[in-house]
């Protein structure tokens, strides 16, 4: 790995059961350019080990459009971490399911 | 007419928002807070949002029913914070030429609106506090 030279700050907010694991609703988070969203939701749990760690319960979305774990995230990016709603099995429409993992 | 407020719901307001002269028929569903759920007495809801992204989404459902049953017009609202029994939680009103399409699109409404718009649940019952996610009941913290 070559040295962090530039690094990119993403505006992350939790809902609902993750912002109770994470103890805040929003917070600051810088991580190398190139990161994913999968790489930004790493570097909380690190600050966060309360977090969920089933990646399939929480689905990530992108300045409020649902996202896959793989899509990488650009300065100023509001990435938003989602536990299931109310009513609804844990599918992310136009996502596919192999695009989700575990940590 | 798509929102989300802490104010009480009002489903004629939701009606007045989608009736048109060509439209013969309104379909409303509103959902109510209810004293039971699995097997559990509950006291009271509280649901959170997350706002700009949840009236986001209720639009692209609005959308996915235009292309659908093009004649058909919709509104959606749902309420957040504490709510009691008997309370409404949730209204989609959906007004078509004809009652087939508004059934229709108004049961396609409730149920991408319960799947897709991030708004969640957290049930205050005898024995504690749950969120609820899907089909799971999940030990809330507080």
């Amino acid at each position: 790995m070559e040295p962090m030279t530039v690094a990119v700050a993403i505006h992350a907010r939790f809902f609902a059961r993750l912002r109770e694991q994470a103890g805040t609703d929003s917070e600051t988070v810088h991580v190398p350019q190139r990161s994913t969203v999968g790489d930004v939701y790493a570097a909380l749990r690190g600050a966060h080990p309360a977090l969920e760690s089933n990646l399939d319960a929480v689905r990530p979305a992108i300045n409020q459009e649902f996202s896959s774990w793989d899509t990488v995230v650009s300065e100023g990016d509001e990435v938003a971490f989602i536990p299931p709603v109310s009513g609804g099995a844990n599918t992310v429409p136009g996502v596919p399911a192999n695009s989700r993992r575990r940590l | 007419m798509f929102e989300v407020t802490t104010e009480p719901l009002d489903a004629r307001r939701a009606e007045s928002a989608v009736t048109h002269a060509r439209a013969g028929a309104i379909c409303t569903f509103t959902g109510i807070v209810r004293d039971t759920s699995r097997g559990r007495t509950v006291t009271h809801l509280e649901y959170e949002a997350f706002d700009e992204m949840a009236t986001t989404q209720m639009r692209k459902i609005a959308d996915e029913i235009a292309d659908r049953w093009p004649e058909a017009r919709v509104a959606m609202a749902h309420r957040t914070g504490r709510l009691e029994i008997g309370e409404a939680s949730v209204v989609v009103s959906v007004s078509a030429p004809h009652r087939a399409e508004a059934i229709a699109a108004c049961k396609w409404g409730i149920d991408r609106l319960k799947e897709s718009v991030p708004i969640w649940k957290k049930e205050h019952a005898a024995d504690g506090t749950y969120w609820i996610e899907g089909d799971e009941a999940v030990k809330a913290s507080s």
